[in-house]
């Protein structure tokens, strides 16, 4: 019996081993979706230990896999940064960001300042690099790895930034947005959004503003004061921007799997659909050739055309083996829709405009 | 697979932090005092735990027990008859063989759970902030997020190093931000005498059980240690608060003897 009592502590221990480490590892569980930057006729594709340059016109055939060794730790999500022809930069959630020899795949440490991680994609102006970290802190960094300033916020950002006119404007989870001078680092306004918000505002010709939050809803707000426009409720959280469509239309989603099509000037709602139940999307919608294309978390591609209407819907995956579609479908070339995806070993599905498979990438080991 | 305790765990602990105000410290508070009730509301399992734990260690230095066991060593009965003999002593002890594993294994999905539940909250990456919001009832959740997962020096959402002393110590000792993992020593402490101090000690050479219990002594300690080290804060602080509480729980059920603490004398 003695022997009994020892098997079962050592599965105890082992199955307790098992359900900790399992649970709670931040290296064993992908943190995001693949983020995708696209650059002519090829993208680059960062995803956990590895960012890869695929072949748009050719099936998404892998052309390389960078860096040539992978730092140890390191894991990329956000759509990295090209830098110039030769150069890409990366934040990882090991707290770091690289800079990436395109020719030799060599990686180097860029900038080393925090101690977390590096979620959103950062944006480039003014010869600064504007890198947003999830310690609250938007960097101003030099293409030398220098930082002559930075702006601090309360909570983690994970938005990428705008710039438009020599401004900043940043979304942050401390539940504010915020206008910063690209130049000083000063803040300008400060708009409360009642709660997170963890995507890029987007700006119309007449400087109004438009972000989605947590809060349930979508704000218009005068890029001049900050002073809120209108606001209009959603839903669902929203966690995707907001989109500009044709006529006057914003199009926006939220995580209950809505997408609204509202009137940019009074916010007043024009239609409503749930693109699939019980689903979310994650993503801003994609107005290409007057069509508006989303993907859902459940592994759905669904088009719709400018009153509402369902042109096209395609769905991946099935309850045993799910396909997760995240982030904003990306158009590359003239008719070539690029979506994020996780849970399968494919990380890039591409569909033409109407929604037609045509490739998938999946990583090379 | 624990969603059903998951779930409603990571509501509570949103329910105390929002309670205490969602300040600077409030998620570190939540996290102590959930754990605190938990393992007051367990503490009847434990009680039941100990208790066969105590039976056990009564058997392993029952004479007959003992003269069975080098009967079975030195080859004189099988295991077939060292079986027969061994369940006769338990049923005259009174002792059920499986009654120190079974509230055990009662506690572990509620402690996993708990533990989980901490991972959960803090929601440091997209796809774990997508998985948390669903599950979350509060009416008030989006003002909620994200948690202050700031506690005393720590990020809870980090793995926690204090760098106080690359601070304090002069620049060309070349420390530069050398971050001191003084969490994951407070769990290996507290984790190391909550085991050392709890584990029945025997004077029975035979006794393979109490061989494993010095085993687990030392390999559940690093264990926790390695946990707390690689991931975040706010797990070790849930390992510290719950190490605490069962100590408590063991001295006021006059389980520690200081004076074994001290060295002079063996747990009974």
């Amino acid at each position: 019996m003695t022997k009994t009592k020892t098997l079962v502590l050592t599965i105890m221990l082992i199955f307790l081993s098992l359900l900790i480490s399992g649970c709670s590892g931040s290296g064993m569980i992908a943190g995001s979706w693949p983020g995708i930057t696209i650059d002519g006729d090829t993208a680059y594709v960062a995803y956990n230990q590895a960012i890869y340059h695929i072949d748009l016109t050719d099936d998404g055939d892998q052309l390389d896999a960078y860096p040539a060794e992978p730092p140890r730790g390191a894991t990329f999500f956000h759509a990295p940064l090209l830098l110039d022809e030769d150069t890409l930069l990366a934040g990882s959630y090991d707290n770091k960001v690289y800079e990436i020899d395109l020719d030799s795949g060599a990686v180097k440490e860029f900038f080393n300042s925090t101690k977390n991680r590096w979620i959103a994609k950062p944006e480039v102006a003014n010869g600064l690099i504007y890198y947003p970290n999830s310690n609250g802190v938007l960097y101003a960094v030099t293409p030398d790895g220098d930082s002559p300033w930075n702006f601090v916020t309360e909570a983690a950002i994970w938005a990428k930034p705008l710039i438009e006119d020599n401004r900043l404007y940043l979304a942050s989870q401390d539940h504010f947005l915020y206008a910063v001078n690209i130049e000083t680092g000063n803040e300008i306004w400060r708009v409360d959004l009642g709660a997170s918000a963890v995507n890029s505002p987007i700006i119309d010709e007449n400087g109004i503003l438009y972000v989605g939050s947590f809060g349930s809803k979508i704000m218009a707000i005068d890029s001049s004061n900050g002073s809120v426009v209108w606001e209009t409720a959603t839903e669902g959280w929203v966690w995707g921007s907001p989109s500009f469509g044709p006529n006057n239309t914003l199009y926006a989603t939220d995580l209950n799997a809505n997408l609204y099509a509202i009137d940019i000037t009074d916010g007043s709602l024009i239609w409503e659909k749930q693109v699939q139940a019980g689903s979310a999307i994650t993503g801003s919608a994609l107005f290409l050739n007057d069509a508006i294309y989303v993907a859902t978390r459940s592994g759905t591609i669904a088009s719709y055309d400018t009153d509402g209407d369902r042109l096209w819907k395609e769905e991946f995956g099935d309850e045993d083996n799910p396909i997760e579609f995240h982030g904003t479908p990306l158009v590359a070339g003239e008719d070539l829709i690029l979506v994020s995806a996780v849970g399968s070993d494919s990380i890039v599905f591409a569909f033409n405009s109407k929604l037609e498979s045509l490739w998938q990438f999946t990583p090379e080991n | 697979m624990l969603d059903f305790i998951i779930t409603p765990f990571v509501n509570i602990l949103l329910f105390i932090y929002d309670f205490l105000g969602n300040g600077v410290n409030d998620f570190g508070w939540a996290i102590i005092i959930f754990t605190l009730v938990i393992r007051i509301a367990l503490f009847p399992l434990t009680k039941s735990q100990l208790e066969m734990s105590k039976n056990m260690q009564k058997l392993n230095e029952n004479p007959e027990y003992k003269k069975l066991q080098k009967k079975q060593k030195e080859g004189k009965i099988d295991r077939e008859k060292f079986a027969q003999e061994q369940m006769k002593l338990y049923q005259e002890l009174g002792i059920n063989p499986l009654g120190s594993c079974l509230p055990t294994l009662l506690q572990f999905p509620i402690i996993i759970g708990l533990y989980w539940s901490v991972t959960k909250a803090l929601a440091t990456s997209p796809i774990q902030l997508i998985d948390l919001i669903p599950d979350i009832s509060l009416s008030n959740a989006s003002g909620l997020l994200p948690l202050n997962s700031q506690f005393l020096w720590m990020d809870l959402s980090q793995p926690e190093r204090w760098y106080g002393l690359s601070r304090i110590l002069p620049e060309s000792w070349g420390l530069g931000e050398f971050g001191i993992p003084v969490l994951a020593v407070i769990v290996f402490v507290t984790s190391y005498f909550q085991s050392k101090w709890t584990t029945p000690t025997s004077t029975n050479p035979n006794d393979q059980g109490a061989a494993m219990g010095r085993m687990m002594t030392l390999y559940i300690p690093v264990l926790m240690a390695w946990l707390s080290y690689s991931y975040s804060a706010g797990l070790a602080i849930y390992f510290v608060a719950s190490n605490v509480v069962s100590l408590l729980q063991y001295v006021l059920m006059g389980r520690i003897n200081f004076s074994t603490i001290l060295g002079r004398k063996e747990t009974k």
